[in-house]
């Protein structure tokens, strides 16, 4: 596929393979091309792509001091 | 020399403590996002540290060898299962890619509504990517969060997700599109107004 052939519902369809770097190189190509000549589409991809980079960073929550003390009391041997 | 799912088994089964604190550290933040973002707003976190505890009982018992994220995150599902604790409240329907152009357009699918740029270094705090969670149907929610935040393969994913990895694909992009358009919300509520 060519830049030339991409419309911009076409390419907000594709965001998805091409954050996971699954599109081959003629595709991806041709969908970074169009966000060159594209703002709107340069914008809506930068969108998402901050958006699920801090979904990638959200699980931050520290290890409960009680949760670890509870796990380790059950590898003591049985009586 | 990378510590293998097997080695921290076969360490957990000789007692090692260790283990068990290395295993936390790696694995809780993430088994803790996906109890908050599918549990009831109202319950406790027992669902989570049941979860825990049969993990590291099903490795002692030699149940769990391996895949191990996997096996927290199987089991933060059927605790909450068990439980009834699942956010059970209705969700919309889920919010397009957003507005083009018709067919019948000399521009058709091209932009109807231009998406307007958030401010320069704008990005959702955790607490809004939990927000937003939240408001997409809990299937899709727990899909985006085993694959996206956990990063377990389709196949690890299949039990957690209730869906084969041959058809994750289809539903991660329709759950990734709705959280975009939710996070655009919520990133420019948290604005305040755009001029």
């Amino acid at each position: 596929m060519r830049a030339a052939d991409m419309s911009c519902d076409l390419v907000a369809g594709l965001m998805s393979r091409w954050w996971d770097g699954v599109m081959d190189d003629r595709d991806r190509d041709a969908y970074e091309q169009h966000l060159l000549f594209c703002p709107p589409c340069m914008v809506q991809n930068d969108k998402a792509r901050i958006a699920l980079t801090a979904l990638a960073r959200a699980a931050r929550e520290p290890v409960p001091a009680d949760l670890r003390r509870d796990l380790v009391a059950l590898l003591r041997p049985m009586p | 020399m990378p510590v293998t799912d097997e080695d921290t088994c076969a360490r957990i089964g000789r007692g090692d403590a260790s283990a068990v604190s290395e295993l936390l550290e790696r694995d809780h933040a993430v088994a803790d996002l996906l109890f908050r973002a599918s549990s009831a707003q109202s319950v406790g976190d027992g669902a989570l540290k049941s979860a825990w505890a049969t993990l590291i009982e099903d490795i002692r018992s030699g149940l769990v060898t391996g895949c191990l994220r996997a096996a927290l995150l199987e089991r933060v599902i059927f605790a909450l299962d068990d439980r009834g604790e699942f956010d059970t409240a209705r969700t919309p329907a889920l919010p397009g890619r957003g507005a083009f152009l018709a067919a019948d357009d000399r521009w058709a699918g091209w932009w109807a509504d231009e998406p307007v740029p958030w401010p320069e270094g704008a990005e959702p705090t955790p607490a809004q990517v939990l927000t937003v969670l939240r408001r997409i149907p809990l299937s899709l929610r727990v899909l985006l969060v085993v694959r996206d935040v956990a990063h377990l393969p389709a196949a690890q994913a299949e039990r957690i997700v209730n869906r084969p990895s041959d058809r994750q694909a289809p539903a991660l992009e329709a759950a990734r599109d709705a959280y975009v358009a939710y996070v655009d919300e919520e990133v420019a509520r948290g604005c305040g107004p755009r001029t």
